[in-house]
């Protein structure tokens, strides 16, 4: 306790610190109380306690945990004792030090700690509601409790456990800014407001989960975002009734329209510049605490295969490369079963220049077309999932080792053919140009269904999974909009933006399919090329 | 949870479905080439070529080697389920490049051998169709040079039968382009004949033939003429080379080498009030002159003279091959197609297989230089 | 009816298109040539026509009565009991052009590339798809087909490219079969028409003006009409009229000839993509159906039939074995379409016109 330095013989200490769980700091403040459930049974009655039973109670309350400390000190106006509470695990001493204790002792004896409040902190306010005495320690807040038992004081003094803002690995780009969000809900909002400063912008605090009591920030732009979607986004997350919401993944599921289904209906995003575009054209953002991931809603299927760099690349070849990444999708999905379908079902549509080829390179095969596919297929997902658990540098190795060194075996000894190989390996590399992860995955799974129904019945098994996959994306909603949306409905207006990008100036209206209050996008860049 | 369940019993499905239709590329022979003759009891002598890639270490196609099988049938089919069962993996006529008629199964009738292949909905209709000099097993055989070097003799022969084609040697046909022709009363067909030779296959000329029936031939560079008349517009290398006098002692100067650089034709049938019919095919040439040792192409004169006499000896060369067909009793441009088309009650009045040799049948070709190469 | 399960005109313009377009096109040159020779696609021209009557009492009888199926409004045209009966016999109908469907899908692929699979698993893979994709309401239906709408493109292409090697001859003498063989031959193109009855059904979803309404099905009717003369036309001048006889299925026999460079035997790829149609054709039809048993049995929600409906469906259509069973069936079921497709409706019309002017006439006096 070196960081106390003055009235360090003021203090009483009760515990040696535990540092145990250090919980996130939040700048939430008065204006969301979550109910605190088996809090202090009658809050109100407490206010005609003796600042001893109070304090007895709150320690019962936290069941004695060790971190919870209770410091005295004695006012140097009129000598009354004052009692500061808090959980020594997660405020920061030198904050408590500077903020408090420095100016208070500094100060004109006269002062007490109500003129204290209104002289000198912003993060010193006075409270009334006892009922929330538990939340507030759990949020980082040191309490005061004096000998007047009507109110408390409360000062925000948060650890600062933050890392450093980094490009995110899995979403970075070659142009444009490489920020990320970090696990800090007021850092990320920082973030989001320094790309769109606006009074238009909207933060909403929700809480979820009845332990774990995790921040949720809603963010919206307020002439832009529907209301509707609004109010069904806050309404589906206030409905989310759980102990515990650990993880980002645990709101999505809660909150998404069809559970059973692969495809993502949320973009999770690491990257402030995607959120602030994204807001831009009426989506709402979720931001989590301790949680780098920002989830938009609502989507549609096209804005997974959108990145910044088409942004930032000239309009055609962003374009090119957002067609790249469609037709990748099918790729990915439909490769290996087309293959399968012809060389067990129609090698008639061999061209006959390379029939023989194809057919030399099958002959001595033993396992037929399915199986070879699916080891592969099933190889490849190996080494990813082994790479991402490894280091990095031994990480790359293993990619080596898997992909050169076992594809060259495989194929010297017969089991696997080379054009096996490429396929897959073509396979594998489409479904990473997707630049989201969760679709990337969800494209990954739905090759093997693909390649059952290609093994079973050819071409039309192709056929049929492609229409029940297509049937499937047109009766996907995401919150109430259509997911597949400017494809079915059709919208011509709307493809600006999805299967090519139109240069800047074109992109004079927001996608309809969000419904945005406001459509017009004022997009007049080119204003001194009209006359 | 229900439709969980319903999705579950479908895929359940799947899973319990064998594969019934299956057949593994890897687990068939292909036939690539597929020659049919009559023997003398009648029955159908099918030959098949199966090249089988040697594999090599590195993979890919490496050597080739021809294998070449024979079954004797009472019809098509039968001698193919012969085949079947002296070949080792199941065969497959899918990727068939070339169906090769000996000379007597021509002159039968070919719908009778070719009915297998239209009737399977598996089978290469665009597979080449030509006739063989002799016997199609002399043709289908290993013992040619170049079948070593490309991929197998289906490929082979397919390929020298298309280099013909591109010269216009021959008329552009497969199994499925003759047989709107074959069934039909009012036009007949041609097919590149083959002629077996010691060290390679040559495509010798046209077999010409009538409704089913190969009827005659047509050889060599007059199978350049038989597809001008056809009608056909441009090809690569539609090229002549005409003798137009013999004022030269030296025998060379006395020819002209052209190229066909636009073929237009104008094809004219009448039918008289008393019911004769008159056939006429125009056409009209734009060429470019490729040979001529000569030189000295400078005046206009000069080149209208070329003209002239490249018109008439063409003309000349027409009339033969028209002449020719009529007694063929082949209608291989489709005269009766014409007067079913614009002159139907006529039609219905004869009987076109004795009417077709009788008729006023002419042709006029005129031929218009419009260029000479990089020399005058 | 709920707001969220309306669609747009240009929605309902697929939604015909699209269950218009479907078994049929494969053999319906073959079937028009059996009568009208080589002037079969006069016939279907002709069809086209007569199917504007239809569509023209469709359209009044759905304006009479705005957003109800004919399953709602026959009770009130012909009185409750006999309302009953009639909505069961059209029911039963519906069923029977689903079978159909499924019979002749199964036919040609049976033909032409599973030769083995047995018919029941052949089936019920469509009957399956059909099921999942009609759990839904409307709108998601029409979305579905317009997206798939595009393909129509690509088969378009594959039939154009015939043109590489058509005998145009073929096509004369126009009109030498004369006009009775061509009036004739005009039922047998009804048939493979039909599907514009449909909108008895999806008309009840659609927004927007009436007048527009039925110049959307109109030409709906008009373009499939088109492109299917385009298609036997084709097909008759790129084989020999002896030949055509003996090809029941021309269109896909055209294809098989064709090669290109990167793939050969187009008409697989042909096939494959002619699944989809029959696919979209088939679920119109089973959402219509499975209107009609909701609203039979007073069902909540015609999910609850979709399951039940498809597999009646496809255990019906596995039953005819042979060729001439499939022909047979579809022969007469084909007829029994006509009459409760194409002339139901007006007949309907007619009754409805004169209760109403009955009606007036009651409340004048």
């Amino acid at each position: 306790m070196t960081f106390f330095k003055k009235p360090r013989k003021l203090l009483e200490q009760k515990n040696t610190s535990n540092e145990d769980k250090i919980q996130e700091s939040s700048p939430s403040s008065q204006t969301d109380s979550v109910n605190t459930s088996h809090s202090l049974q009658d809050a109100n009655s407490k206010q005609n306690q003796s600042i001893d039973d109070l304090l007895k109670d709150i320690e019962k309350s936290f069941s004695s945990s060790e971190d919870l400390m209770t410091h005295w000190i004695e006012m140097p106006a009129d000598k009354s004792r004052v009692a500061l509470i808090f959980l020594n695990s997660i405020i920061d001493k030198q904050k408590l030090q500077d903020l408090i204790l420095n100016p208070l002792f500094e100060l004109d004896k006269d002062i007490d700690l109500h003129t204290f409040e209104k002289v000198i902190n912003i993060d010193f306010k006075q409270q009334t509601d006892f009922s929330k005495i538990q939340e507030l320690i759990l949020q980082s807040y040191t309490l005061i409790f004096t000998k007047d038992t009507t109110c408390y004081y409360s000062v925000f003094t948060p650890v600062k456990t933050e890392r450093d803002i980094k490009e995110p690995d899995n979403e970075a780009v070659i142009r444009g800014s490489h920020e990320g969000f970090i696990e800090s809900m007021s850092t990320n909002i920082a973030l989001i407001r320094k790309r769109l400063k606006s009074p238009k912008l909207v933060v909403k605090y929700l809480q979820v989960g009845k332990e774990t009591h995790t921040n949720v920030a809603m963010l919206y732009m307020s002439d832009i975002a529907n209301p509707d979607v609004l109010h069904e986004v806050e309404r589906r997350i206030k409905a989310i009734e759980a102990d515990s919401v650990m993880t980002p993944g645990n709101i999505e599921e809660s909150i998404e329209d069809k559970t059973f289904s692969l495809f993502p209906q949320t973009l999770s995003t690491e990257r402030p510049d995607r959120v602030a575009a994204n807001l831009m054209e009426g989506r709402v953002a979720l931001l989590y605490d301790s949680s780098p991931t920002v989830n938009l809603a609502p989507v549609n299927f096209f804005v997974f295969y959108q990145t910044p760099d088409d942004y930032n690349k000239r309009w055609m070849l962003g374009s090119f490369y957002r067609m790249i990444r469609l037709f990748s999708f099918y790729i990915a999905i439909g490769l290996p079963a087309f293959y399968i379908a012809i060389v067990s079902f129609h090698f008639e549509v061999i061209p006959s220049a390379l029939i023989l080829l194809m057919k030399s390179s099958l002959e001595n095969i033993p396992y037929p077309p399915l199986f070879e596919a699916l080891v592969m297929e099933l190889t490849i997902e190996l080494i990813r999932e082994a790479a991402i658990r490894l280091p990095t540098r031994i990480g790359s190795t293993i990619a080596i080792v898997g992909g050169l060194v076992i594809g060259d075996a495989v194929v010297k000894a017969g089991l696997i053919s080379n054009l096996m190989i490429i396929v897959v390996a073509t396979t594998a590399i489409a479904a990473y140009t997707v630049p989201s992860n969760e679709m990337s995955l969800a494209v990954r799974l739905l090759r093997f269904p693909f390649m059952v129904a290609a093994a079973t019945f050819g071409f039309l098994g192709i056929v049929f999974g492609l229409i029940l996959m297509f049937f499937h994306l047109c009766r996907l909603y995401s919150f109430g909009t259509p997911y597949f949306a400017p494809l079915a409905p059709f919208k011509i207006g709307d493809l600006k933006d999805t299967i090519i990008r139109l240069p800047f100036f074109k992109m004079n209206s927001r996608p309809s399919d969000i419904t945005p209050i406001k459509k017009d996008e004022d997009n007049h860049t080119r204003k001194w090329d009209k006359s | 949870m229900r439709k969980a369940t319903l999705l579950s019993l479908f895929s359940s499905l799947f899973l319990l479905s064998g594969c019934w239709d299956q057949t593994q590329l890897n687990e068939t022979k292909l036939v690539r080439a597929a020659g049919f003759d009559y023997i003398k009891n009648g029955k159908i002598k099918n030959t098949a070529s199966v090249p089988q890639s040697i594999n090599t270490e590195a993979g890919g196609v490496g050597q080739v080697n021809n294998q070449v099988f024979y079954a004797v049938g009472n019809t098509a089919r039968q001698s193919r389920i012969k085949l079947d069962r002296k070949i080792s993996e199941q065969v497959d006529a899918s990727k068939n490049l070339i169906v090769i008629l000996g000379e007597n199964a021509a002159e039968h009738d070919i719908y009778h051998i070719l009915d297998v292949f239209y009737r399977d909905p598996k089978s290469a209709l665009n597979a080449r169709i030509a006739v063989a000099k002799g016997k199609a097993s002399d043709v289908i055989s290993s013992k040619f040079e170049e079948t070593e070097t490309t991929v197998g003799i289906g490929q082979y022969l397919n390929e020298s039968v298309r280099s013909a084609e591109k010269a216009s040697i021959v008329p552009t046909e497969n199994i499925q382009t003759i047989c709107p022709v074959m069934f039909d009363p009012g036009q007949d067909f041609g097919l590149p004949y083959l002629v077996p030779e010691k060290n390679d296959v040559s495509v010798n000329g046209i077999a010409i033939f009538h409704g089913y029936k190969m009827v005659g031939k047509i050889y060599g560079a007059q199978g350049v003429m038989y597809t001008l008349l056809t009608g056909k517009q441009k090809h690569l290398s539609m090229s002549l080379t005409k003798k137009i006098t013999d004022k030269h002692k030296d025998r060379i100067l006395n020819y002209v080498s052209i190229k066909v650089k636009k073929n237009k034709r104008t094809f004219n049938v009448n039918v008289s009030p008393d019911d004769k019919i008159s056939a006429h095919i125009k056409l009209d040439m734009k060429v470019v002159i490729t040979e001529y040792p000569r030189d000295n192409l400078t005046t206009k004169k000069k080149i209208q003279n070329i003209e002239k006499a490249l018109s008439k000896r063409l003309t000349k060369d027409a009339n033969t091959i028209l002449h020719d067909l009529q007694d063929m009793n082949s209608d291989a441009f489709g005269v009766g197609r014409k007067l079913i088309a614009f002159h139907n009650p006529t039609w219905k009045k004869l009987d076109w297989n004795k009417e077709y040799p009788n008729i006023d049948y002419t042709a006029s070709v005129n031929v218009k230089v419009i260029g000479h190469g990089i020399i005058e | 009816m709920n707001n969220s399960h309306t669609i747009t005109h240009r929605q309902l313009f697929f939604i015909i298109v699209q269950s218009q377009i479907g078994v049929g096109v494969l053999s319906l040159p073959y079937t028009l040539f059996a009568k009208a020779k080589t002037d079969g696609w006069m016939s279907l021209l002709l069809a086209g026509l007569f199917i504007q009557i239809s569509i023209l009492a469709i359209w009044k009888l759905c304006e009479m009565y705005p957003k109800q199926t004919i399953f709602d409004f026959m009770p009130k045209i012909v009185g409750t009991k006999l309302g009953v009966i009639l909505n069961t016999l059209f029911v039963l109908h519906l069923f029977s052009v689903c079978v159909v469907l499924l019979i002749l899908y199964n036919s040609i692929v049976s033909k032409w590339i599973f030769f083995q699979t047995p018919r029941l698993v052949v089936i019920s893979i469509l009957a399956f798809t059909c099921v999942y994709c009609i759990t839904c309401t409307a709108r998601e239906i029409a979305r579905f087909l317009m997206l798939v709408s595009p393909l129509l493109l690509v088969l378009f292409i594959f039939v154009a490219y015939a043109y590489t090697d058509v005998h145009l001859l073929y096509a004369f003498p126009v009109g030498a079969t004369g006009i009775k063989t061509i009036l004739s031959g005009s039922t047998d193109a009804l048939i493979s028409l039909l599907g514009f009855d449909t909108a008895l059904v999806f008309l009840a979803y659609t927004q927007g003006k009436s007048n527009s309404k039925l110049k959307v099905i109109s030409y709906a009717s008009l373009c499939v009409t088109l492109f299917y003369c385009f298609v036997t036309f084709t097909t008759y001048i790129f084989f020999n009229p002896v030949e055509i006889v003996i090809v029941p299925e021309p269109v896909l026999y055209m294809l098989k000839a064709f090669s290109f460079k990167i793939l050969e035997r187009t008409d697989l790829i042909f096939l494959s993509i002619w699944i989809v149609f029959v696919t979209t054709s088939l679920i119109s039809y089973l959402f219509f159906t499975a209107k009609g048993v909701q609203s039979l049995f007073k069902l909540k929600h015609h999910k609850t039939a979709a399951p039940y409906v498809g597999v009646i469906c496809a255990l019906i259509a596995s039953i005819p074995a042979s060729k001439i069973d499939v022909q047979l069936w579809s022969k007469l079921i084909g007829m029994s379409a006509l009459c409760c497709s194409a002339l139901f409706p007006i007949f309907l019309l007619l009754i409805a016109v004169i209760r109403k002017k009955k009606e007036k006439g009651a409340v004048s006096t």
